[in-house]
């Protein structure tokens, strides 16, 4: 079956890592997948053939050859620890409340805020075209760590919204502590079931989070969907119009009818 | 349709149990989104003006979102703006009138506070002035005008606006007759391509950038050209790069227009019919003198490529590919500016200039296709421009020396006639000479919303004597304390953003009202509160010009009823909507230059209006996207095309401007080589006083540092991230250096941001200003670098 929007063939996708430390070219399997996934950013169709201009990501190859300073490092371990596989979207998820409590905390460490971009745990280049896309485009997994793809369209100016965590290292050396502030922000408020078994609603605002599997997929910490191969997640899990900022639809709308 | 009640899954809450154990307790709130009431208003920061959804539960700011249903900013925002709701609850917040004695400041009341600026003023109404700025909201601005000019009969009221885009607003007046844009950001869906002129949107107005480079991923060809100084975050999107020379950018617009003109590809169409020629003449002013098309083309005539080249270092093939695109009328151009060309010594010339090649190659008033100013401050349009908070300007685009001017003004506040003084105030440096100076004619000035110790140039100039002079009372309404507040003799606490009403107006005319959602911390209070209780004391104290001609007090407010409101007491300030009664007074100011207001009311049901908003025949009030053009302003008379009703020269026509190419104020030289560029950065809003006490953008930018090229610190013997010293002759300052950083600078000229407070960049500066606009340039000096401790060389 053919959907629209949905790539349904294998796919493979081969990206020659060659490090810097002198070790021998790997060759990457990225995934290769028989179950259908969300096509993502791959789908968006180019207008009046007029063809992409979104700048593409630089190889890795590319990057290793560039003078990234104190960032160096980071590429050349991160790239190294690519050979981990994406689990399988067919793996069994083993859920605990454990794990998604640990998710929360961890959620939270990175955001002021229930809906608030999370900041960039990491160093960035803070001047060129960022190329974020590399590894958030559909996620990976380095070592431990997971790169979680985006969970919305792709903006191309990354660094607008997301702050690193820390300040860039010339400028980090002489930092003055950071100054008190009393704001307690909204916290990621949890499902509610109409009944034991029935599907969770969606708990927040679903703009700027369109791309479900970003925090439910396969490489979801702890909230992970027990069936990351359904794709329509909205068919089941319902969002709320005030959430999603469209409150002015129910002007539109019959009244309620009296029970 | 009512909320059921759910059955929680007991994993779920057991999940919710272990969150409240965890580390996140202390800076998240535990609470179901039910809870919480969300309601729109503008950002609290820079011009761009997206509106935010603003969720409130327990009387406190808990989550804010991009309003989906803002038409600037399409339910995005920008890493300030999502962080905007942080901004109220630094520890720090000032919460009680401050008053120094023995060089301490201790707290007193509100009383008292009020009695003493009252008494200052009282004791010498016409040394007293007024310093605000481009975040005063509209009705604060308006009530500052009122008081100032229709009450005390003195003109000594200026917004640090004056700082950021005075040049824009003399570009626009000597080129249509009238400020503001005539064009808006629809023209960001539209372009083809984007011209950013010393702009580095990337980062100073993020959700405009994204606005267009976005277009890229949905498969659209946008064209960016950055002509800038330094290579930026916006450089790294730009198809095309030009770097020129500091100052040199009016060589370049008068490279375009001697192409154009020799290749015969400028509008001529457009031109014959719509324009008209004018150069500077001898003494600088906003008209100069009239020319014809041959005298500007014989003027051009030196502006070859070649020439070009060699004034602006912009090779002949760049130059000639702008040229190129402008001579293309089937292209839509697109140009955005802020403060590189408006800092500029030559400021209201490069705004000519870059009005006048968009005439003259009729890409004018077509989506995408126009000059587009962009602003640093929410309302710098809406309260500086619109409701004229400076010294030689009157509400709606009236200025204080026209007779005329003055006699509307005082029939609309219904004030004597004669109560307005014919000779304008003091602008910005003037006005804190005059106070930095024994027997300068200012002896009280009052600061509201702005930190002039951080961000006047030259303060060791224009602020810093002040404060050892005895005559000189400095009073500041802030809500943090700041390098100003340190320095006053009083501070008055002021409520911020939604912690009161308010109507800010952006940069593509765009009116936008909030409502007040939550209380201000501790006894601080409404700005406007502020102003109406000091107007009411100098009643008391039987000041000339309290009262009207009818004899009633000056902000003489009713109920529904028709019953007198006291306002100036705190406790009945909110038994009516303050803003809403200003607001409809200022109203009436807006006709006579065609920038007509809708009702507040109007404003509520909107995310912002541009105006000129004008009631159609089906009873809707329309806002305008396109000014001067037929089918989008409603002034336009059908069958005109076009019509710069507000022309200089009273016949329908802009004005082209020629400029020719000036050496700046100050130039490196052997003993100081450096070009000194200053500016801001993504994460910090002018001088930080608000973001610099939000976590996650303090971590990501924590202080200013100096960015060079990595030749010139290998000359100097520099390292990455050392400190070093900055120098010019009028200051210096250690910074840590950051090579190949956020910017990069070319060889010869280095960069600081002056968000930071601690390290004081505008004890650098240079004071020169443009002769037209008063605008400073804080963008060129000469400095020099060195380690600390080393010798000059």
């Amino acid at each position: 079956m053919n959907l629209p929007g949905v790539k349904t063939g294998p796919r493979a996708t081969l990206i020659g890592v060659a490090l810097s430390l002198g070790a021998a070219a790997v060759v990457l399997v990225y995934w290769t997948r028989g179950v259908p996934e969300p096509a993502g950013y791959h789908a968006a169709a180019p207008r009046d053939g007029a063809g992409f201009e979104v700048q593409p990501a630089p190889t890795y190859g590319q990057l290793r050859d560039r003078a990234y300073g104190a960032d160096l490092d980071r590429h050349a371990t991160a790239f190294a620890a690519m050979g981990h596989q994406r689990p399988e979207l067919t793996a069994e998820v083993v859920r605990s409340a454990e794990a998604l409590a640990a998710a929360r905390t961890a959620r939270a460490e990175h955001r002021a805020f229930a809906g608030a971009p999370p900041v960039i745990p990491h160093a960035i280049d803070q001047r060129d075209y960022p190329n974020c896309m590399s590894c958030h485009a559909d996620g990976l997994v380095v070592g431990e760590r997971v790169a979680p793809a985006m969970s919305h369209a792709p903006y191309a100016s990354c660094v607008q919204c997301h702050a690193p965590a820390g300040a860039p290292p010339p400028v980090a050396a002489t930092a003055p502590a950071v100054a008190g502030n009393t704001f307690e922000g909204l916290a990621e408020p949890s499902g509610e079931r109409a009944a034991p078994g029935a599907p969770p609603t969606v708990p927040h605002s679903t703009l700027m989070r369109e791309r479900c599997n970003s925090c439910h997929g396969v490489l979801g910490q702890g909230i992970v969907t027990t069936h990351p191969w359904r794709t329509s997640c909205l068919q089941c899990h319902g969002p709320s119009a005030a959430l999603d900022q469209r409150d002015s639809f129910s002007q539109l709308s019959p009244p309620p009818v009296a029970p | 349709m009512e909320r059921r009640e759910f059955i929680k899954m007991s994993a779920m809450a057991a999940a919710a149990a272990a969150v409240e154990a965890g580390p996140a307790r202390s800076q998240l709130k535990v609470l179901q989104n039910a809870g919480v009431k969300w309601n729109k208003a503008p950002c609290r920061f820079c011009g761009t003006g997206c509106h935010v959804q603003v969720g409130v539960d327990g009387g406190r700011v808990v989550a804010v979102a991009g309003d989906r249903d803002a038409p600037v900013n399409k339910g995005l925002l920008c890493v300030k703006g999502y962080h905007v709701g942080l901004a109220l609850y630094g520890k720090d917040r000032l919460t009680r009138p401050l008053l120094k004695q023995d060089g301490k400041q201790v707290p007193i009341s509100w009383d008292r506070a009020l009695d003493i600026v009252a008494e200052r003023i009282a004791a010498a109404p016409d040394r007293f002035g007024i310093y605000g700025s481009g975040q005063w909201t509209i009705p604060e601005g308006y009530a500052n005008q009122k008081l100032i000019k229709g009450g005390l009969g003195n003109n000594h009221i200026d917004p640090n606006a004056r700082l950021c885009m005075a040049s824009a607003v003399t570009g626009f007046l000597s080129t249509y007759g009238v400020d503001e844009p005539a064009s808006c950001y629809d023209d960001l869906d539209a372009a083809d391509v984007i011209i950013a002129w010393g702009n580095n949107p990337a980062e100073m107005h993020p959700i405009l950038f994204s606005r267009f480079i976005d277009r890229r991923a949905r498969g659209e060809r946008v064209v960016l050209i950055d002509i800038g100084t330094r290579r930026t975050r916006t450089t790294s999107f730009a198809q095309h790069y030009l770097e020129f020379k500091p100052h040199s950018d009016l060589a370049i617009a008068n490279g375009i227009a001697h192409i154009l003109l020799r290749e015969g590809k400028y509008d001529r169409e457009f031109v014959e019919k719509h324009c008209g020629f004018r150069t500077e003449g001898e003494k600088p002013s906003l008209f100069g003198e009239a020319m014809d098309f041959e005298s500007y083309e014989r003027q051009l005539a030196e502006y070859t490529p070649e020439r070009v080249q060699e004034l602006s270092g912009v090779p002949v093939e760049q130059l000639r590919m702008l040229a190129g695109l402008f001579a293309d009328r089937k292209r839509r151009i697109t140009s955005l500016w802020c403060m590189g060309a408006n800092q500029h010594t030559r400021g209201t010339a490069m705004n000519r200039l870059i009005h006048g090649v968009h005439l003259l190659s009729g890409h004018f008033g077509k989506p995408g296709d126009g000059p587009q100013s962009l602003t640093g401050q929410p309302s710098a349009c809406g309260t500086a421009r619109e409701v004229g908070t400076l010294a030689h300007a009157l509400p709606g685009g009236r200025i204080v020396k026209n007779a005329e001017h003055r006699k509307q003004c005082e029939a609309l506040w219904n004030v004597p006639e004669g109560r307005i003084a014919a000779k304008p105030g003091f602008h910005t440096v003037k006005m804190w000479e005059a106070f930095s100076t024994e027997g300068g004619g200012i002896d009280t000035l009052w600061v509201q919303v702005t930190n002039p110790a951080q961000s006047l140039p030259n303060v060791r100039k224009l602020f810093q004597p002040s404060r050892k002079l005895a005559d000189k009372f400095l009073i500041v309404s802030d809500v943090y304390p700041t390098e100003t507040t340190r320095h006053a003799d009083l501070v008055l606490p002021s409520a911020m953003w939604v912690e009161k009403n308010g109507i800010f107006g952006n940069s593509e005319r765009r009116t936008q009202q909030w409502f007040k959602m939550v209380e201000p911390p501790g006894e601080a209070r409404d700005d406007c509160w502020q102003v109406i209780a000091v107007a009411k004391r100098l009643h008391d104290l039987g000041v000339p010009g309290m009262l009207d001609r009818d004899g009633r007090f000056l902000f003489h407010m009713e109920d529904a009823a028709g019953k007198e409101v006291p306002v100036w007491d705190w406790r009945r300030y909110y038994d009516i909507n303050v803003d809403e009664r200003l607001f409809s007074e200022y109203r009436g100011f807006s006709r006579l230059k065609h920038k007509d207001l809708a009702p507040y009311d109007e404003y509520v049901k909107s995310r912002g209006l541009r105006w000129p908003v004008v009631k159609g025949d089906d009873g809707i009030w329309h806002e305008t996207r396109y000014r001067f053009v037929e089918g989008e302003d409603p002034y336009v008379e059908k069958g005109e095309g076009f019509s710069f009703y507000h022309s200089t020269s009273k016949n329908g026509r802009a004005q082209i401007w020629y400029h020719p190419h000036a050496t700046p104020p100050e130039v490196p030289d052997a003993e100081y080589p450096f070009w000194l560029c200053t500016g801001r950065v993504l994460e910090h809003w002018h001088t930080g006083s608000m973001t610099m006490r939000v976590a996650a953008l303090r971590r990501a930018m924590p202080n200013a540092y100096v960015e060079m090229h990595r030749e010139d610190a290998r000359a100097l013997g520099l390292r990455n991230g050392e400190m070093v010293r900055l120098e010019t002759r009028r200051g210096a300052l250690d910074l840590p250096l950051w090579l190949d950083g956020r910017g990069a600078p070319p060889r010869g000229s280095v960069f600081v941001p002056f968000f930071d407070e601690q390290l004081l960049i505008n004890e650098l500066t240079l004071d020169a200003h443009d002769p037209v606009s008063k605008q400073p340039d804080y963008k060129k000096c000469a400095a020099r670098v060195r380690k600390p401790g080393a010798k000059a060389t």
